[in-house]
């Protein structure tokens, strides 16, 4: 079918390697290509844009030059963070000279190409628009035995470019895992900040944001929550034990990445989507899908 | 959070830059752009407080013992120096330049973290690091 040059990210190399698997794992059965772009940088993001915004440009400047070089001008970045600095790099290159004029120079100096004419995908806009719910409900392998989730898109994804859903309301997560055959909850928080990076410096702060994102989603109905960014899932998963300790409420979900859950009902092996390597919820995890692999039909 | 963000955007019209620059709100911005979507007048407010933070680190007015822009400068010289990010080391330096105390309740947390695969202890490394901006700036 189609192929994506691949730009992973620092956070998919570490804390988010399971959402690396996953989204490999899946596109494969897909039929999906990825080629991995060659010596990409750090995109550029957040914390550094904080220092030095020029540089921040360059550094995105160059993962897109490279992929306008390598010839596949279709750049698949599954952490929201970095497909938004790669977004804002281009809007911003053609939109301020000053900043073109920076960036264009460092790429030059560097003997790269320009690095307009790439097109920045998110995974959960290629699976809706590409593959599509049709053939998604079509490929399903594996009957869901698990609980409701709670589809949380977070901020950077859909903010301030509202081209991979809807900014206020996105529905698209929602849809795909319903066409997997599993059913999620309407959930008014869906597109909350869970913090960031808050957790690691102003830790009280960043933890009370998850614990709310957490809670609203039981309340809901949810057994677990699924999410589209590395940073996310990260800071829902593995802060949940202080919750427990701090509220005395016992909160023990599983946070997936949507790909997981896809790929499970598309028929992988559990191992190479990560499925071992949640913090949160580890029962439920076990229950739902080591211990089901009796329930295949079609 | 020492001023609500309408009184740093107040602050910053009315000339008291020096207590502006010097305050913990403009790093408590997450960047979730939730203000900039939602401003009728299409202020680019997450814009601005980037804008607040790069001017409080170049003129050092920045709360100096504040973990928020000190993991931003660690993450930035990690960067610089290797060209991709690696949690551990950014956490780390953060954490011995702030409050190292913090490392003793993070220990649990970092566990987790070895125990399920996701906390590599060697960072990557971009190999043409020539091609990205290096100097300091």
């Amino acid at each position: 079918m189609s192929a994506f040059t691949y730009f992973p990210g620092c956070s998919l190399r570490g804390t988010g390697v399971a959402y690396d698997e996953s989204l490999r794992t899946l596109l494969k059965v897909l039929g999906i290509a990825l080629e991995e772009l060659d010596d990409w940088n750090c995109c550029g993001a957040t914390s550094y844009m904080a220092i030095d915004e020029g540089s921040a440009f360059v550094l995105s400047g160059r993962n897109l030059s490279l992929a306008r070089e390598k010839g596949n001008h279709e750049l698949l970045a599954p952490c929201a963070a970095c497909y938004l600095v790669l977004r804002k790099t281009q809007d911003y290159v053609g939109r301020y000279p000053a900043i073109a004029e920076q960036v264009g120079q460092a790429l030059s100096a560097s003997g790269l190409p320009p690095l307009d004419g790439v097109r920045v995908r998110h995974p959960l806009e290629v699976l809706y628009n590409d593959v599509g719910t049709e053939r998604i409900r079509k490929s399903v392998k594996r009957k869901w035995a698990g609980g409701k989730v709670a589809c949380y898109y977070g901020c950077q994804l859909v903010r301030p470019f509202a081209e991979v859903d809807r900014a206020h309301d996105p529905t698209r997560m929602d849809e795909l895992l319903r066409a997997a055959g599993i059913p999620t909850v309407d959930y008014a928080l869906k597109t909350k900040c869970c913090g960031g990076s808050l957790t690691g410096t102003i830790h009280d702060v960043g933890v009370r944001l998850n614990y709310i994102i957490l809670k609203e989603a039981v309340r809901k109905g949810a057994a677990a929550l699924a999410t589209v960014c590395p940073l996310c899932q990260h800071n829902l998963d593995v802060y949940q034990r202080e919750i427990r300790r701090s509220t005395g409420e016992k909160l023990d979900v599983p946070v997936f990445y949507f790909t997981q859950l896809l790929g499970w009902a598309l028929g992988s092996d559990p191992d190479a989507l990560g499925l071992k390597r949640q913090v949160s919820g580890r029962r439920l995890v076990r229950e739902w899908f080591a211990e089901r692999e009796v329930a295949v039909h079609g | 959070m020492d001023y609500g963000p309408r009184r740093i955007i107040a602050m910053v019209r009315e000339g008291f830059r020096t207590e502006a620059l010097a305050s913990e709100t403009i790093w408590l911005c997450a960047s979730c752009y939730s203000c900039a979507v939602h401003c009728p007048q299409q202020i680019h407010i997450t814009d601005v407080m980037y804008n607040l933070k790069r001017e409080a680190i170049g003129s050092g007015l920045f709360p100096k013992r504040f973990p928020i822009p000190v993991l931003a400068q660690e993450f930035y010289n990690v960067v610089r120096r290797r060209g991709r990010a690696a949690e551990f080391l950014v956490v780390l330096r953060m954490a011995l330049r702030t409050n190292p105390l913090v490392l003793f309740t993070m220990w649990r947390t970092g566990f987790d973290l070895l125990r399920t695969g996701r906390l590599p202890l060697r960072g990557e490394r971009v190999r043409r690091m020539p091609q990205l901006p290096r100097e300091a700036s």
